[in-house]
C-alpha cells in the first residue's frame, strides 16, 4: 500500500514538474480555462477514444495539483464518431455553445480536414490536433492549427528508412487502405522509396472493414518482397498478418502508428504471426518500462477500467505542450498570446513522445520522427534496425 | 325516408369533418411555417447546424420513402444518390465554377440519372436481388469516388466553395438554413403533389400488386422509372445541400453507415408517410445530438430509443399519427 502510494505520488510529482504547473500560492478562484476536445467515442474508430482519455488524464492530473497559475482546466469532451458531419457539429458546439478557449481534438484525419475550414474561419481559435496524422492538416500552414503528432509524411519516411536499414532489402511491397489515411501514407512512402532509387514491387489495397486478405496476401507473396509496409488499421493489420502467416509470407512487416504491437498480438493470438512485425512507435519508451510507469499510473488513476495501450499516450504530448504554453502565459491568458507562444515552442520535450516538438510560424507539424517497436522474446522493445527474419 | 336522412346526415358529417381537417391542416401548416421562419432567432450556430442537418435528412427520407414506402421496392441505392448529388454539386462548383443554383440543379440531374440507372434493372429483378444490386451500385459509386482521383480528389475528398451570399444574413448557417428550407419545402411540396396524382396512385398500385396494377392498365415500368428518378432527384438535391452544409465532400460520408441511417429514418418515420419521414429525420438526427451528454452510453441509449419506437409504434411515427390524428392521415399511407 505504502509502495503504491509512493509510486502514485512520484508519478504525479513527475507529471506536474514536467508541465511546470504547481503553484499552490496562487488563488484558484479564477475562472477555469475551457478546453474543448473531440474524438471518436463511438462508431468504427471508437478504439481511439483512449487517445482522448490519455490527454484528459493529463488535464485531470494538473487540476488535482492546483491547476495552472491557479486556474483549473475544464475539459469538454465531444464525440465525432469519426464522421465529418458529427465532427463539424462537435466543433460548432464547442465554439458556439460551450465557448471553449481552445480545442484539442481529432483522431480521424477525414474529420479534421472537414473541420479545417471552420477553424480557419475563426482564426483566433487555437486548435491543437489530438492524434490525426494526415500531413494535409498542417501543410500548408494555417495560423491557428498545430499538429503535435507525427504526420503521415513523417511516419512513412521513418517506415521506409527503417525497412532499408538492412542493406539486403531491395524489394519493398505495400499493402494499404485506400482511404484518406491510407493514401496520405502511401504517396510519401512511394516518394521516399523513389528517393532511394526504388519503386514498390507490389502495391495492393485492403479495404477497411474487410475480413479476409487472401487475395492481397497471395499477390504480395508472388512479388517476393524483402519487406512489406502495412498501412492498415488495427483490425485489418491483424487480418493481414494472420493470412500472411497462413500463406507463408515470412518477411518483415512494418506498420504505422495507427496500430499498436500489444494490441495486434492480442488480436491474432499466434505469437509466430507477429514475429517479424515492426511498428512505428511514437513514444519515448515502451509502456511497460520503468521510465514510462508514472504516465501509466496517472492514466490508471483516472481511467482504471481502460486497458493501457500505445495509442493511449498519443495525445499526451499535445496536452503537455498546451499546459506548458498556458503556464508561460501567466495570468494573462488570451488566444492571441497562446498562438504566439505556440509558435515559439522549440524542442519541447514532453518526456512521452519519441522526439521533441517544435513549432514556428512557418511550420506547424511539430514532430518529425519516431521510434520502431518490435517483440523481442515476446517483450515489446524499441529497435533501431530491421533484423533478418529467423527461419 | 329515415335511410335518406341518415345518409344525408352522414354526408354532412363527412363534409364538415373534411372541412375541419383542411382548416386544421392549414392552421398547422401556417403555424409550422411561422415557427420555421423564426427559428434562427432562437438558436445558436451549433443548434442551427443541427437543424440544417435535420432539413437535409427530411428531404433524404422523403426521397427514400418514394421508392421504399410508396413504390414498395427493396432498393438501397439511397446513399449512392446522396453521394452522387454531393459530388455533382461540389465538383461542378470546383471544376466548372458553377453558381450555387446551377450546381444544385446539377445535383438533382445527376441524382435523377442515377435513379433511372437503378430503375432499369429494377424492371427485371425484385426483392432481395434488387436489394443486393442496389447495395452493389452504392459500393461501385464509392469506389469511383476513391479511385477517380483526377476528378473526385480521391479518398481525401475536397472542400466545397462557400458562396458569399450565404453570409448575408449575419451567419452562414442562417443563410444555409433559409436556402435549405426553401428547397425542402418546394421539393417536399412537389412530392406530395406527385404522390396525390395518378403517378402516386400508380406507385401504390405497383406496391400492392404489380400484376394486378398491370392488368388495370398501369404501366409498371413507367411507374418504376418515375419513382426511382424522382427519388434520385430529391436525394441528389439533398446531397448537394449536404456538400454545402459541411463544406467538404469525402467518400466516407456515403457508405453503409449512411444508408443504415437513412433506412432507420424511413422505418421509424413510417413507410409511405411524408410527415412520418420528416419527423423520423428530426428524431434520428436530433437524438444523437441530445445524447451527447450521455458520454459513453449514447449508443446504448440511442439503440434503446430505436427499439422502443419500433416496439410501441410498429408502423412508425406515420402510423401513430394516422391512428391518433385523423386530420393528418395521409391518403396513401402504407397500413
Amino acid at each position: 500500500m505504502r509502495r503504491t502510494t509512493a509510486i502514485v505520488l512520484g508519478a504525479l510529482s513527475f507529471a506536474v514538474q514536467s508541465t511546470g504547473c504547481v503553484n499552490a500560492q496562487e488563488t484558484t478562484s479564477s475562472p477555469p480555462i475551457k478546453i474543448g476536445m473531440f474524438a471518436p467515442l463511438t462508431g468504427s474508430a471508437a478504439f481511439a477514444a483512449k487517445v482522448a482519455y490519455g490527454a484528459s488524464s493529463v488535464y485531470k492530473d494538473i487540476n488535482d495539483h492546483g491547476g495552472i497559475n491557479g486556474r483549473k482546466l475544464e475539459l469538454v469532451l465531444e464525440d465525432d464518431a469519426c464522421d465529418p458531419n458529427k465532427g463539424i457539429a462537435a466543433v460548432k458546439k464547442l465554439t458556439a455553445q460551450d465557448r471553449v478557449f481552445l480545442i484539442h481534438g481529432g483522431w480521424c484525419s477525414n474529420v479534421v480536414l472537414a473541420i479545417k475550414p471552420e477553424i480557419e474561419r475563426d482564426n483566433t481559435l487555437p486548435y491543437v490536433v489530438l492524434g490525426a496524422a494526415s500531413a494535409s492538416i498542417s501543410t500548408p500552414v494555417t495560423a491557428n492549427i498545430f499538429q503535435p503528432v507525427a504526420t503521415t509524411q513523417a511516419v512513412a519516411n521513418t517506415m521506409v528508412d527503417f525497412a532499408l536499414s538492412r542493406p539486403d532489402v531491395k524489394k519493398v511491397a505495400i499493402i494499404s487502405h485506400s482511404d484518406e489515411w491510407g493514401k496520405s501514407h502511401l504517396q510519401p512512402a512511394i516518394d521516399a522509396l523513389k528517393a532511394h532509387g526504388l519503386t514498390p514491387v507490389e502495391t495492393v489495397y485492403f479495404e477497411r472493414g474487410s475480413t479476409d486478405a487472401t487475395s492481397q496476401t497471395l499477390k504480395l507473396r508472388a512479388a517476393k518482397p524483402d519487406a512489406v509496409l502495412a498501412v492498415l488499421y488495427p483490425a485489418e493489420l491483424a487480418i493481414y498478418l494472420r493470412d500472411a502467416y497462413k500463406y507463408g509470407v515470412r518477411v518483415p512487416t512494418i506498420g504505422t502508428q495507427g496500430a499498436s504491437i500489444e494490441d495486434t498480438e492480442r488480436r491474432i493470438g499466434i505469437p509466430d504471426a507477429v514475429r517479424d512485425l515492426y511498428i512505428f512507435y511514437p513514444l519515448s519508451q515502451t509502456i511497460s518500462s520503468d521510465q514510462f510507469k508514472p504516465w501509466a499510473e496517472i492514466f490508471k488513476k483516472y481511467y482504471p477500467a481502460e486497458p493501457i495501450d500505445t495509442i493511449t499516450f498519443i495525445g499526451v504530448g499535445g496536452a503537455l505542450a498546451i499546459a506548458d504554453v498556458i503556464k508561460r502565459l501567466g495570468p494573462d491568458v488570451t488566444r492571441e498570446r497562446f498562438l504566439s507562444e505556440m509558435n515559439k515552442l522549440t524542442n519541447f520535450d514532453s518526456g512521452v513522445q519519441a522526439s521533441t516538438m517544435s513549432f514556428s510560424p512557418l511550420d506547424h507539424a511539430g514532430i518529425k520522427s519516431g521510434n520502431m517497436i518490435h517483440l523481442v522474446d515476446g517483450v515489446p522493445t524499441i529497435v533501431s534496425k530491421l533484423s533478418t527474419p529467423k527461419p | 325516408m329515415s335511410k335518406t336522412a341518415d345518409s344525408s346526415a352522414t354526408g354532412n358529417y363527412r363534409v364538415n369533418h373534411l372541412a375541419r381537417g383542411r382548416t386544421l391542416r392549414g392552421l398547422g401548416l401556417a403555424t409550422c411555417l411561422a415557427l420555421l421562419l423564426g427559428l434562427p432567432l432562437l438558436v445558436n450556430e451549433y443548434q442551427q447546424f443541427v437543424v440544417n442537418t435535420m432539413v437535409i435528412y427530411a428531404l433524404i427520407a422523403v426521397g427514400f420513402n418514394v421508392v421504399l414506402g410508396y413504390l414498395g421496392q427493396l432498393a438501397f441505392a439511397n446513399a449512392a444518390f446522396f453521394g452522387v448529388g454531393a459530388y455533382a454539386t461540389g465538383l461542378t462548383m470546383v471544376h466548372l465554377a458553377l453558381p450555387l443554383p446551377l450546381a444544385l440543379l446539377a445535383a438533382g440531374a445527376a441524382g435523377t440519372v442515377a435513379g433511372i440507372a437503378v430503375a432499369l434493372p429494377a424492371l427485371r429483378v425484385q426483392g432481395h436481388y434488387l436489394a443486393i444490386f442496389t447495395l452493389a451500385f452504392g459500393e461501385l459509386m464509392r469506389w469511383v469516388y476513391v479511385h477517380a482521383d483526377a476528378v473526385t480528389f480521391g479518398p481525401s475528398g475536397f472542400n466545397v466553395p462557400r458562396p458569399a451570399a450565404l453570409g448575408l444574413l449575419g451567419s452562414p448557417e442562417r443563410g444555409k438554413y433559409y436556402l435549405f428550407l426553401a428547397v425542402a419545402i418546394i421539393a417536399i411540396g412537389a412530392t406530395v403533389r406527385l404522390l396525390r396524382s395518378r403517378f402516386g396512385r400508380a406507385f401504390v398500385a405497383v406496391r400492392n400488386n404489380e400484376r394486378a396494377a398491370a392488368s388495370l392498365g398501369v404501366s409498371v415500368a413507367r411507374a418504376k422509372i418515375i419513382a426511382f428518378g424522382w427519388s434520385g432527384f430529391l436525394v441528389g438535391v439533398a446531397g448537394g445541400l449536404y456538400a454545402l452544409l459541411n463544406g467538404r465532400v469525402t467518400p466516407d460520408s456515403f457508405g453503409l453507415a449512411q444508408l443504415l441511417l437513412n433506412f432507420a429514418i424511413v422505418m421509424i418515420g413510417g413507410l409511405g408517410s411524408v410527415l412520418g419521414s420528416i419527423l423520423g429525420a428530426i428524431l434520428l438526427t436530433g437524438a444523437p445530438e441530445l445524447l451527447r451528454n450521455f458520454a459513453g452510453i449514447e449508443e446504448i441509449v440511442f439503440s434503446l430509443l430505436l427499439i422502443g419506437v419500433l416496439f410501441f409504434m410498429p408502423k412508425g411515427i406515420g402510423g401513430l399519427i394516422a391512428a391518433r390524428i385523423p386530420a393528418l392521415r395521409e391518403p396513401l399511407h402504407r397500413e
